[in-house]
């Protein structure tokens, strides 16, 4: 399939009553790859959940190399509002007609008059939701823009989790921000979380040494209670930890609650200013707390 | 395609094919110092940009290649344009990599990677031109006025050139051929020969071409009528220990190391080069080098300077010039700012009273 190319509308019955329909009057987007395209599926399934994109015109037509039962386990587990397909539940001779060769990857987007818009072998999710803005937003866009050294820290929608330290004033300036985002929120709340109780006695030290200096963001992709039992079982209680209530913006993609920055898991310093002066890794800061003092030679 | 172990070729700054296979054979835990620290001033850019790829400036007017958004990002003061954005028409990128300014013209090329092309833009980022190009490129200049170089290895030669109206008209400059090959079998030969000769351009206005290969410490200059008038090693005049600091930026077994490798095709490879620009008034080059160090070279490609950027952190990723500043421009890819170097300062003058003795690496051994 190729970028301009016109198509003719089809209807392509598969085994078992499944059928793929390339019709006028409607947005598609074919998306024609393996099982690892499953988490940009998944990432899909969310874009079309939210108001920024007219998912009322688009149709997704989606077909995983894989077996049957495990495309659709994860169709119904991910609670998608689209069908998706096993490709080999559809002859290769008609996919042709879509312009998919067998076993290739491929994604594109087809407007209504049938014309591709856009064709590729290759589509990260952020070019996923930046090709259905372009193309179908409602324009109320959200950009996830990260933050960056110099910015402002940005007002966050946050209340605290129940247990910990509450805030002892009404201005708090903050110096050291630990913001957990939600790419994997098993692997956060099991590792992450524990790193973060070793560094607890460090931390302590640092929250002296600074103007009440360390509080805790979790994404609201985190359940609550999930998170304060497992913040109990991890004698986690030094510093105010804050779950969001709406996305972070400028640290996580509004979608998928992934991190916008190259860890899960970083650590803000702000300055007395509010203004962002440092953003790392949680892991190389953790690591970085607990190496040795260098002796001088 | 058959992937090489990581104990793979490694082509040290004198030559010699090092194969090391023990960490204590080459010292690991060293620290490398350099007397020479070029001073640097971090810059923001604005929050539009998703991801910083190049910049570069021409006075008021600075142009950013936003990697994530896929679009360019124009500042003029705080009056901002964008160009691209995401597709494969006109006016649309696709995981653009390279941006490169024509002075003279205004005129920016993009290597619109995702898209197979090369699009041209005029000084008001209006599309005018998109060329195909059926292979993979890297390396990316303006010559001679209305022509463009890319290095295109893949089909067997060095560089191609492109008219601006996008009909390829010729090609100049054969691949790196390594001596170090000549024992292995001819088709994993070729695999490293196209591998090693990915290459970053830049070009003067008289039109000498200079080219840094990414993957090798070699340097070369070709005429404005493209024949070879240089090849050099990189070589650090009046260094001593250099078995020490080729390791350090060269030897794939050296660990820690402040070397940066990448996978090409299965071949792990040093990453030598990162980007290489032009002095404006002398024309020497400039190189950024893989363990984000700068070096300045001299009329014949000889290492005149070399050392840090001290105020700016991150991993460093591409050169930009903005003349009418007289600032290099450096953006890091960790912080995601640029990182200013006053001109001025890259040169032998700025350093006089360091270099009357010679330029030495120090190492500082592992304290414990």
């Amino acid at each position: 399939m190729e970028y301009g190319q016109r198509l003719e509308p089809v209807v392509i019955a598969g085994v078992d009553g499944q059928r793929l329909e390339l019709s006028r009057g409607a947005w598609h987007l074919l998306i024609s790859g393996s099982v690892n395209d499953l988490a940009l599926v998944k990432y899909l399934g969310r874009l079309v959940e939210r108001p920024t994109i007219r998912t009322e015109v688009l149709r997704p037509l989606v077909l995983i190399d894989g077996h049957h039962d495990e495309v659709k386990a994860f169709e119904f587990r991910n609670f998608l509002p689209f069908p998706i397909h096993a490709l080999h539940s559809f002859h290769h001779e008609e996919l042709s007609s879509l312009g998919l060769r067998s076993h290739d990857r491929a994604y594109a987007l087809v407007s209504p008059d049938l014309e591709v818009t856009f064709a590729s072998t290759y589509l990260q999710p952020n070019d996923l939701r930046l090709l259905l803005e372009k193309h179908l937003g409602s324009g109320s866009e959200e950009h996830p823009y990260p933050l960056r050294l110099g910015d402002p820290f940005p007002k966050l929608a946050l209340k605290q989790v129940a247990g910990r330290p509450a805030e002892q004033r009404q201005e708090v300036h903050r110096r050291l921000w630990i913001i957990f985002t939600a790419e994997c929120v098993s692997c956060s709340l099991g590792n992450q979380t524990k790193s973060l109780a070793v560094a607890q006695a460090p931390l302590e030290d640092l929250a002296r040494t600074e103007d009440s200096a360390v509080g805790v963001i979790f994404s609201s992709a985190f359940e609550e209670s999930s998170l304060a039992a497992r913040l109990d079982l991890l004698g986690l209680k030094s510093f105010p930890v804050y779950l969001a209530s709406s996305p972070l913006y400028g640290l996580e993609d509004p979608y998928l609650r992934s991190s916008l920055h190259d860890a899960d898991v970083v650590v803000v310093r702000v300055d007395p200013d509010g203004v962002v002066e440092e953003i790392l890794d949680f892991s190389s800061w953790i690591r970085s707390m607990s190496a040795p003092q260098q002796v001088g030679s | 395609m058959t992937t090489r172990r990581a104990a793979s070729l490694a082509i040290a700054l004198t030559g010699a094919l090092m194969v090391p296979s023990t960490a204590a054979e080459v010292g690991s835990g060293e620290d490398l110092r350099s007397p020479i620290e070029f001073q640097g001033t971090e810059r923001a850019v604005p929050p539009q940009v998703g991801r910083v790829g190049s910049a570069v400036g021409d006075g008021n007017r600075i142009l950013i290649l936003d990697s994530r958004h896929h679009r360019i990002l124009e500042a003029r003061g705080e009056e901002l344009k964008l160009a691209g954005g995401i597709g494969n028409g006109p006016n649309e990128l696709f995981y653009p990599t390279e941006m490169v300014l024509d002075g003279e013209s205004g005129r920016v090329a993009i290597n619109d990677g995702g898209n197979d092309r090369i699009q041209v833009f005029d000084r008001t980022l209006r599309p005018i031109v998109q060329i195909s190009v059926k292979e993979k490129i890297l390396g990316l200049s303006w010559w001679r006025g209305d022509r463009l170089l890319v290095g295109a290895p893949d089909a067997g030669r060095l560089l191609a050139i492109y008219e601006a109206t996008g009909r390829r008209v010729g090609s100049l400059g054969e691949l790196a051929d390594p001596p170090q090959l000549l024992g292995l079998e001819q088709g994993v030969q070729e695999l490293y020969r196209r591998a090693l000769s990915r290459v970053r351009l830049a070009t003067r206005p008289d039109g000498d071409v200079w080219v840094a290969f990414i993957h090798l410490p070699m340097v070369r200059r070709y005429s404005p009528r493209g024949l070879l008038t240089l090849e050099r090693s990189l070589e650090l005049r009046g260094l001593g220990e250099l078995p020490s600091y080729a390791r350090s930026v060269f030897d794939p077994s050296d660990q820690p190391s402040s070397a940066s490798f990448i996978n090409i095709d299965g071949l792990q490879l040093a990453l030598v080069v990162k980007d290489i620009a032009l002095h404006p008034q002398t024309g020497h080059p400039i190189l950024l080098l893989g363990n984000d160090w700068l070096a300045r070279l001299d009329g014949e490609g000889r290492i005149e300077l070399v050392g840090e950027v001290a105020g700016c952190r991150g991993s460093f990723h591409r050169l930009g010039i903005d003349a009418s500043r007289q600032i290099l421009m450096i953006t890091s890819l960790a912080t995601q700012l640029i990182c200013d170097v006053d001109l001025d300062e890259v040169t032998p003058e700025a350093f006089q009273p360091l270099l009357q003795q010679p330029q030495r690496i120090h190492q500082t051994p592992e304290s414990g």
